[in-house]
């Protein structure tokens, strides 16, 4: 059954490849679309893995399903934080951009002429990287929507995808350049300085929230395995076996918490 | 050895079978919901005027007119019952399931809320920018559901639109959105698209609402700091918890055992 359950993963990943159609070709793109879906999948793996092995181990269903919860979520809550790192470097950038765009929609109300203009200034890596990559595509000859619209897809974060769905629309319909990057920093200022603030006040409290976790750590170490008595109470009574479920189950909801503070 | 193999190979087979059925039942799902949305497009529309409610009595009358429904309906009561030992136990958990259907479709509903204020300015935003650009009203209207990257918001417009371009009635537009997000900030953009927009170009108007909605959006982000900071409380509880109860458990228990071995 445990053996049908770690293959069973692998086969919808099968199906999932062969009903999508993917071949040589498209298999980087796709890998690239559907990174999430293919983490999430490898998590599964993982988490049956490990229920099977500390099942064998301690012959307790729940528990062994508990404590394998933690490490088989490792690998996403790390692509998640892979992700909000990412997210919140072009974030960081966005300001830098309108300032730029507001400074050149001045002189010429054309999309096209404010962005090759940004590229020449100094702008952070994530962004710097897209709008280079728009005026590459823009210079070997493709539409000024499309590009933008493949731009938007590629982005991580929403309020970038905003951003360059606002001069997709000005690019399309016309008006005025300016004023539309003009309101924008100001929005963009005004979210720069709250994330600032965030990040000061909250500073003490994740701190804190790292300290407690390596608390939690330490006592499992000093108590249930250094020890005898505990140890013996843990891991070879009943009730301290499932105690031990319950205690994993809460650990893990306290890293998934963290996780979503770690993420904002 | 030959069982092992026996049970290796039916393995491979079940699961390749899994793959399959997995595959069959994401397409058929697709084609039998493009036929369902070309037969059904109208009947849609006439629909979303009806109230949950009616839908779901409605429902049910045609599942009591089919002889094989209602068989089937009864035969799964009489087997649930059964399998809960009596027909009140079966009841009651019929009515919690029913609870927690309404529940989940209202905290569903108050996320649609949340996030139509979050996403209001956006929507300011597109009609200022297409407004000024010289775009007509009704185009700009039909093509509102593209600035939102929520789905279910993009869902509603998405309905609305469609509505709109059958009927071309601003007031139906209206009614679509109202119905579905019921918070003060979804009736005044209606007001506005039914009274203003549609009627007359008030620019100056539509550019002070979108500050009002990103100061409103700017103070839901503020409101997220403080979240932060109570997640961060509450997962260093949890992980207090967890070390407190670590640590007292195979205390007490010593000390009951203690106790036990004195007084007997």
């Amino acid at each position: 059954m445990s053996y049908f359950l770690l293959t069973l993963p692998i086969f919808l990943v099968i199906a999932f490849f062969s009903h999508n159609r993917v071949d040589k070709d498209n298999l980087k793109s796709f890998l690239k679309k559907h990174k999430k879906e293919m983490v999430l999948v490898f998590c599964l793996t993982l988490l049956i893995l490990f229920t099977y092995l500390i099942n064998r181990k301690i012959e307790y269903l729940f528990t062994a399903f508990c404590v394998g919860l933690f490490p088989a979520y490792i690998p996403f809550m790390l692509y998640e934080i892979y992700e909000s790192v990412q997210k919140q470097k072009e974030q960081k950038n966005i300001t830098g951009l309108l300032m730029i765009l507001t400074k050149w929609s001045a002189v010429k109300n054309d999309a096209v002429y404010c962005l090759q203009k940004a590229t020449k200034s100094q702008l952070a890596s994530p962004i710097a990287g897209y709008v280079y990559d728009i005026c590459l595509r823009l210079e070997s000859g493709m539409g000024v929507s499309e590009t933008l619209k493949m731009s938007e897809e590629r982005v991580l974060s929403e309020e970038l995808r905003y951003v360059f769905q606002n001069i997709r629309y000005a690019y399309e319909k016309g008006g005025s350049l300016y004023s539309i990057f003009k309101n924008l920093e100001g929005q963009f200022f005004k979210i720069d300085e709250e994330t600032y603030k965030r990040k000061i006040s909250t500073a003490n409290d994740i701190y804190s929230l790292y300290s407690s976790v390596a608390l939690v750590v330490a006592s499992f170490i000093i108590i249930v395995i250094n020890n005898p008595y505990s140890k013996n109470y843990y891991l070879n009574s009943e009730r301290g076996i499932f105690i031990l479920g319950l205690f994993s189950l809460l650990f893990f909801l306290g890293v998934i918490i963290m996780g979503r503070i770690i993420k904002r | 050895m030959a069982i092992n193999l026996l049970l290796h190979s039916l393995n491979l087979i079940f699961g390749y079978l899994i793959a399959l059925a997995y595959n069959k039942t994401r397409l058929s799902n697709r084609i039998s919901s493009y036929s369902q949305r070309q037969k059904n497009f109208y009947e849609e529309i006439q629909g979303l005027y009806r109230s949950y409610g009616t839908r779901l009595l409605n429902k049910l009358k045609k599942a009591i007119k089919n002889p094989v429904l209602a068989s089937t309906f009864l035969l799964i009561i009489i087997c649930l019952s059964y399998l809960f030992k009596s027909f009140l136990n079966f009841l009651l958990l019929f009515a919690f399931l029913i609870f927690l259907i309404f529940l989940v479709k209202k905290i569903n509903k108050s996320k649609l809320e949340d996030v139509f204020q979050k996403n209001a300015y956006r929507l300011y935003r597109y009609l200022v920018s297409q407004i000024n650009a010289g775009v007509k009203p009704k185009e700009v209207i039909t093509n509102m559901h593209k600035v939102t990257q929520d789905k279910k918001l993009e869902k509603v417009l998405v309905q609305a639109s469609a509505l709109y371009s059958v009927t071309l009635k601003g007031e139906d537009y209206a009614e679509v959105i109202k119905s579905n997000i019921k918070s003060l900030d979804a009736i005044r953009f209606c007001m506005i698209l039914e009274e203003d927009l549609l009627y007359s170009d008030n620019e100056n108007f539509l550019e002070k609402m979108e500050e009002m909605m990103f100061n409103r959006y700017f103070s839901y982000y503020q409101k997220k700091t403080d979240k932060v900071k109570r997640d961060c409380f509450l997962a260093v509880l949890v992980f207090m918890l967890i070390v407190m109860l670590m640590v007292a458990l195979p205390l007490v228990n010593e000390l009951s055992e203690g106790l036990k071995n004195i007084f007997l």
